[in-house]
């Protein structure tokens, strides 16, 4: 069966008021709905909310869907828009315009002054990076798991949105695109940000724990 | 005509993740390799970078619905008798 047509299986299973269906659909994505909207809403129990909310809109629209696209990129943009709403409704955080300033900023992903500025090795490490444990073993792959969860969650909204739906979602740029009404060149500068930004955050992390021993 | 070349690990930090992408042209993947194989600090970065993807793709586990299921099946119940009601 493709994805395609499992897709549209789990649709039909729904429609007829599978219990099953509903409960391996959330199990499969609850966790990812209650980043996104944590990345819009900023606190956990308004993010709980917009889930439960989303979850009420995707039954509701469930006819309509067509299979067009993914029935998770569908379901990701039902989230984007009930935590937009939120949003707007709430008059939380921070104007929806401010995001798109605060993360279109150009510039280096790493501190300038982690490098050279000038003579022989002018743009060469000065500083050099300090190594991140291996995640092979499951003892280390725990703890960077933890860690990147607080470094993600701590991104501006649109660079964890990217983040979250490409690198631990695995949706392609232009589903990311697609649900968040981004262009494809928008979107490859945020998650190349957002990337940096979740590596440095564990890179400080690692560095000061070094300095500690 | 002399190679490409990448002679500042400040501009190879910028493009690990195009690197990464498989989006740099054939020219500047190797301009790219050639500094990592004479760089061990762009070396570390790459890893660092690698580790955070292969990280981040096992964040999406299936969660455990907890305490949450009660909610979510009342919610799936009601919506499945309203429908069946039409």
């Amino acid at each position: 069966m493709t994805g395609h047509e499992a897709d549209l299986e789990t649709v039909a299973a729904l429609l007829r008021g599978e219990h099953s269906a509903f409960t391996g659909l959330v199990r499969a994505h609850q966790s990812a709905f209650l980043r996104l909207a944590h990345a819009w809403v900023r606190d956990r129990a308004d993010a709980a909310e917009v889930v439960q909310q989303a979850w009420v809109s995707a039954l509701e629209s469930l006819a309509t869907f067509e299979g067009r696209s993914s029935l998770r990129t569908w379901l990701f943009g039902i989230v984007i828009n009930v935590a937009r709403s939120h949003v707007r409704a709430h008059k939380r955080t921070v104007p929806l315009s401010a995001p798109v300033a605060e993360e279109a900023i150009d510039g280096p992903t790493v501190e300038p002054e982690r490098f050279f500025q000038d003579g022989e090795w002018v743009g060469h490490w000065a500083d050099w990076p300090t190594p991140f444990p291996s995640p092979d073993s499951g003892l280390e792959r725990g703890r960077l798991r933890a860690l990147l969860e607080v470094a993600i969650s701590a991104l501006p909204p649109l660079q964890q949105q990217v983040m979250v739906l490409c690198d631990v979602e695995g949706l392609s740029g232009e589903e990311a695109c697609n649900i968040l009404g981004i262009s494809g060149t928008h979107q490859r500068v945020l998650l190349h940000r957002a990337r940096a930004r979740a590596r440095a955050l564990l890179e400080k992390n690692f560095s000061d724990e070094a300095k500690t021993q | 005509m002399s190679e490409k070349s990448f002679d500042q690990c400040q501009e190879v930090v910028e493009l690990v993740n195009e690197y990464l992408g498989h989006s740099l042209t054939a020219e500047d993947r190797a301009a790219f390799e050639a500094h990592l194989a004479t760089c061990p600090p762009c070396t570390t970065y790459l890893t660092q970078m690698k580790t955070v993807l292969d990280v981040a793709s096992s964040l999406d586990t299936d969660s455990p619905l907890g305490d949450v299921e009660p909610q979510l099946m009342a919610l799936f119940q009601h919506w499945r008798e309203k429908n069946s009601s039409h």
